[in-house]
């Protein structure tokens, strides 16, 4: 099976708090790791990537290195909004900077181009098709190998690629459909792109990443992997039985370290009970989800950091 | 936790609370656990939720309707090992789509005009799919549930959204890109005579045409322009609605999880909900670990204990296998790291926001909370019992 990160662009979407942005970061630790030169993007206003790098430095929307890792090219991170990608298109279709100032600095276009519903998701993705055509090899001199999209959350993220369906249904020719056109080719073709599922091992993430998969494959956004973030680890192998029993046995001990050799016990116990209904919902996704699956341990740690990202990334390595 | 806002008060007094958060904190089963507070308080209640999870659907018996308010019943409340409420506790999955047409239907001098949206394809496509129609619909169904006057209280969970003001500022934006006067300078298709913008509108319309091709023009402005007349009344009421939550009988509850990013963006949230001048109430910190070493000498005491953890499992008979009890000693260690982190992130909470205001927090589960009897554990921890100790001591 060809690797994932031999792709040209590899979305991640899911739930919101299903840790997107880390499992994305890490993917771009992976591809790095085998020497891909990777640009990680994200959408919107705040920025989150570079501080997940580690880096203090914001990237922006021209983008820029937030991670350099010894024998490895270094990741860029670039974070879009709407706004800037609209501009970027006007400047470089209508050629002119001033026509830009005299069309788009109008205010009624600005309140127009503000408000028309779907006119964000269109300029984001058609940003994100240039990027792919334009600085990802084999284009020319093309700086990068692989771009990692950081996607909106679920519904907002599906409506993101429906978006160039959507106008190419409204414009059945022109240019707005012969652009819109390329952009669906580009995260419809599956030589080229894989979206990619995150979820947690929780009830409603897993139904939503059953339904977000049906809509994706639907759709025809090409599969890629299931990754299903912070599952307990198997600490008590062999012990589960044990510890159930232990935790309901006996009266809780008057004395301290009899309480707290208790509280110890119904932790590990309910530790246990957790990871059990961990597994159970993973079953239940892969009766539901024909994609591989990619388990990303929980960390008991505060923040996601470098060693958070390296330890993911391990986890990433093999696909 | 000291919280010098008591949510039964809100609960007991309040007309609307919205729930507001981050992806994936659990507003919609705080939500619901707050009405079935006011139920209980003898409150007819309405929770309007966005996207429940299924089970939690089910237990509510919203499992195949959508947009219609459906009374939780007697059986449920049985089967749950519940008392029947004194109130009453309805619930609702919205539904973007339909919420849309009713207000279509509503606002349309008549059926000509409501047919021509509704069969547009401009308006098909966004109704639907596109980011914010759900926060513009959301507001509109609170809006219609309150003036319907059925319900003392209506709780809404607000769909999940980066942006704190989302739930707000989308209908704006609607409500501007619908102004009718504003596309009549835009896009006048086939007229002369755009006077006032004359120059840079034929710029702008030669530009657009020629990215966009004419018959996307076409929907679009026939889109606008089939709203003609209405917009006035899209704009009144959108008025209303912010009326509504700015309003004394109207609360804003911020949901985060202990997740320091998490608690970040709750800030950041919550900052910009006072500074539009909403009723914000305080913060209900979901998912939080809780420490088993607090009591006065469990540090030492526990040091002890680890240095011969043979001991935690003396007199339980667990027959584990050979270093079991120095893995429940590391277990507890590590949940006792998360304990700590939580802590410092409530705090940080807590004293970010100065000022009266709730703060609750509600406990990490073993289990997904999924139905009525989950929804009565959680207020055990959201509305803790000081009434009735009180009570109690009054008795004796």
């Amino acid at each position: 099976m060809p690797s994932l990160f031999d792709k040209r662009l590899l979305i991640f979407s899911g739930k919101g708090g299903a840790g997107k942005t880390s499992v994305a970061a890490a993917a771009a630790v992976a591809a790095a790791r085998r020497g891909k030169r990777v640009l990680v993007v994200e959408i919107g206003d705040e920025e989150r990537l570079p501080s997940i790098f580690g880096s203090r430095k914001k990237a922006g929307y021209a983008g820029g290195p937030v991670l350099a890792m010894p024998g490895a090219p270094p990741i860029w991170s670039m974070c879009l909004t709407a706004r800037e990608a609209l501009r970027e298109f006007a400047v470089r279709s209508v050629k002119f900077e001033v026509f830009y100032e005299t069309i788009f600095e109008n205010p009624v276009t600005r309140l127009f181009t503000a408000a028309a519903p779907g006119l964000d998701e269109l300029t984001i993705m058609g940003k994100l098709e240039f990027l792919v055509r334009d600085s990802v090899a084999p284009a020319r001199n093309g700086p990068f190998d692989l771009v990692i999209l950081d996607a909106p959350s679920t519904g907002q993220g599906l409506a993101l690629f429906k978006v160039p369906l959507m106008a190419m249904s409204m414009a059945r020719m022109g240019p707005l459909h012969t652009k819109a056109e390329r952009m669906w080719q580009l995260v419809a073709d599956s030589a080229r792109t894989a979206f990619n599922i995150v979820t947690l091992p929780e009830e409603m993430p897993v139904n939503e990443a059953i339904d977000l998969h049906r809509a994706a494959t639907e759709m025809g956004l090409p599969p890629g992997k299931l990754i299903v973030n912070g599952v307990y680890p198997d600490f008590f192998p062999g012990d589960e039985a044990a510890l159930s029993r232990a935790r309901v046995r006996g009266a809780v001990p008057a004395d301290l370290p009899g309480r707290l050799a208790r509280a110890a016990v119904d932790a590990a116990a309910s530790f246990v009970t957790r990871r059990q209904a961990h597994l159970a919902l993973i079953a239940k996704l892969d009766a539901a989800v024909p994609l591989e699956r990619i388990t990303l341990p929980f960390l008991f740690t505060p923040r996601i950091g470098a060693g958070e990202l390296a330890t993911f990334a391990d986890s990433l390595d093999g696909f | 936790m000291d919280s010098d806002v008591e949510i039964e008060a809100l609960v007991r007094s309040r007309n609307v609370i919205v729930c507001v958060g981050s992806g994936g904190v659990g507003k919609t089963t705080m939500s619901a656990a707050i009405a079935l507070k006011a139920a209980e308080l003898g409150r007819t209640v309405c929770v309007l939720t966005i996207d429940p999870a299924r089970r939690l659907a089910n237990a509510l018996g919203l499992e195949s309707l959508g947009n219609v308010e459906t009374v939780v019943d007697r059986a449920r409340f049985e089967a749950a090992g519940l008392p029947a409420p004194a109130g009453q506790l309805w619930a609702m999955t919205l539904d973007p789509k339909r919420t849309w047409d009713d207000l279509v239907r509503r606002f349309a001098a008549d059926e000509a005009q409501a047919q021509r949206i509704l069969g547009n394809h401009y308006y098909q496509q966004i109704s639907s799919a596109i980011a914010g129609s759900q926060e513009f619909m959301a507001m509109e169904k609170l809006y219609e549930l309150h003036e319907s006057g059925t319900y003392d209280l209506i709780v809404l969970d607000t769909p999940p959204a980066r942006h704190a003001l989302d739930f707000l500022d989308a209908p704006k934006k609607m409500m501007g890109f619908m102004d009718e006067s504003l596309l009549n300078i835009l896009l006048a298709p086939g007229r002369v005579g755009l006077s006032l913008f004359q120059a840079s509108g034929a710029w702008m319309f030669a530009a657009l045409q020629r990215l966009t091709g004419f018959e996307v023009l076409r929907d679009i402005s026939e889109f606008v322009r089939s709203f003609s007349g209405m917009h006035a009344g899209f704009r009144d009421r959108a008025a209303r609605v912010e009326t509504l939550l700015r309003a004394s009988g109207s609360t804003v509850l911020l949901v985060t999880s202990p997740n320091p990013p998490t608690v970040e963006e709750a800030l950041t949230f919550r900052r910009k909900l006072v500074d539009y001048g909403l009723p914000w109430a305080g913060f209900i910190v979901n998912r939080v670990h809780g420490s088993a070493l607090g009591e006065p000498g469990a540090a030492e005491a526990w040091a002890a204990l680890r240095q011969d953890p043979a001991r935690l499992l003396t007199g339980l008979d667990v027959p584990g296998t050979p270093d079991l009890a120095a893995r429940v000693a590391d277990n507890l260690e590590r949940f006792e790291a998360l304990a700590q982190r939580d802590a410092v992130q409530v705090d940080r909470l807590a004293r970010a926001c100065a000022g009266p205001g709730l703060r609750s927090t509600v406990p990490a589960f073993d289990e997904d909370v999924h139905d009525l009897s989950g929804l009565a554990r959680i207020n055990r921890h959201l509305f803790p019992e000081r009434n009735q100790s009180h009570a109690l001591s009054v008795h004796r």
